[in-house]
């Protein structure tokens, strides 16, 4: 038991090291799967509630590019009237979307994060995808009653499916370095993308409806299986983000009642 | 230095570092981060249980903040670990009761120390935020750009706020 002690109180600091590192890499290595990770959202509602109190800082001083994303968001909409050729925002009458304001955002790091304002009293879940009127954003990955955490695209975990009209599926993927540029995966070989080609965002009918989210710049091949790899230029800036919208799909429940297991 | 003035100076850098530094839209590549400015000029004459805590407490508040998971814990752990040795290796053997830490030096050894303990910090943080070794290449332009953007910002808060430069 002495020496028990003597050996605690010799090495305290070594131990005391141990532990915290200990605990931290715990932690660390719950972010990883993106899914659980109950210890993380520990004061969640605290941090985003003085994230929230910063934001509005900035908030003031942005109102000039607040102004400026209305007028080219109300440029889209009108883009996509009936008569309009290219609909920018799809007319789905089955979506309501949430408008929300974007309290945090990152787009330098390689896996980057976005903190919302909205939360489970506006009928927010976990699972729903958030759009601009520029393009395809994230999917919300955490909640609580009044703010939202989201997976932007900018994610080692963000990637979704890419659709060019006519030329097939594919997988938008950020490669972690520029934030204005994709990279859509896997499109066919008989189908080479061409400078200009819109690529549409695709989800499941639950998360959100299909947007246009960038356009192809170039193509090259993979000498591995011969399909294209296209370099997408994003529509939306990933590094000025103020209002987005959650995309909440109005037959979820029955829906969901299909996926039941028969009884 | 007594706690009450740590505490208010932590506050200080973690909102100087939220308000401004978060998002800068100066460089595409990383961003500077000052807060570990609390641990460069914690007195010497802390314990070393201390020291490790505040470290720990200082690096969750900003992973919760980030979100990063625990990324900034590790690194600021990293950073006060190697700490005594990098400064006895440029300052050579001193008594503790000398010791009167980085906060009274001048300004060119403490920039010569700094960088090597920036530079060591950044590259933990952005290694773990990589979660490996993949695309080392970028690990290392976001340590680069970082960590000349924060090597410059402490300089400028060391002639602010170090005794050494303060008016007589």
């Amino acid at each position: 038991m002495r020496q028990l002690i003597l050996f605690l109180s010799k090495y305290r600091n070594t131990l005391l090291l141990i532990v915290l590192v200990g605990f931290s890499l715990f932690r660390h290595t719950l972010k990883n799967p993106i899914a659980e990770h109950r210890i993380n959202s520990v004061g969640f509602n605290v941090i985003a509630t003085i994230q929230n109190a910063l934001n509005s800082l900035d908030q003031y001083f942005g109102l000039e590019e607040v102004n400026q994303e209305l007028a080219r968001e109300n440029a889209a909409l009108r883009a996509s009237l009936p008569s309009a050729k290219a609909p920018f925002f799809q007319r789905d009458s089955n979506y309501e979307y949430v408008p929300a304001r974007v309290i945090e955002y990152s787009y330098t790091k390689r896996n980057n994060y976005m903190l919302l304002d909205v939360g489970t009293k506006d009928g927010i879940e976990t699972g729903m995808g958030v759009i601009t009127h520029g393009g395809w954003i994230g999917t919300i990955v955490e909640t609580s009653e009044s703010y939202a955490s989201v997976i932007p695209l900018l994610h080692l975990k963000g990637n979704i499916g890419g659709r060019i009209q006519g030329k097939g599926l594919g997988e938008l993927i950020w490669d972690g370095s520029d934030h204005r540029v994709a990279y859509l995966h896997d499109i066919q070989r008989e189908h080479e993308p061409t400078q200009g080609d819109s690529v549409y965002s695709f989800t499941r009918a639950l998360v959100a409806p299909p947007v246009l989210s960038g356009f192809v710049v170039s193509a090259t091949q993979n000498p591995e299986d011969l399909t294209w790899i296209a370099k997408v230029n994003l529509n939306q800036d990933f590094a000025n983000l103020n209002w987005v919208y959650v995309c909440k799909l109005d037959e979820a429940n029955s829906l969901e009642e299909l996926n039941l297991p028969l009884p | 230095m007594n706690l009450f003035r740590l505490i208010l100076a932590s506050i200080g850098v973690i909102f100087f570092q939220w308000a401004f530094l978060q998002g800068l839209p100066l460089i595409p590549y990383g961003n500077p981060y000052v807060y570990i400015w609390i641990l460069l000029i914690l007195p010497p004459q802390l314990n070393r249980q201390r020291q490790l805590i505040i470290t720990f407490l200082l690096g969750s508040i900003m992973d919760s903040f980030e979100q990063s998971g625990g990324a900034h814990t590790l690194a600021s752990l990293a950073l006060i670990v190697i700490k005594p040795s990098v400064e006895n290796a440029f300052l050579g053997f001193r008594k503790p009761e000398e010791d009167k830490g980085l906060a009274n030096l001048s300004m060119g050894i403490f920039l010569l120390i700094v960088s090597v303990l920036v530079v060591w910090h950044h590259i933990t943080l952005f290694l773990m935020e990589n979660y490996g070794f993949e695309h080392l290449d970028q690990v290392l332009i976001r340590t680069l750009f970082s960590s000349i953007i924060t090597i410059l910002l402490l300089s400028i808060l060391h002639a602010l706020t170090s005794k050494r430069y303060a008016k007589k």
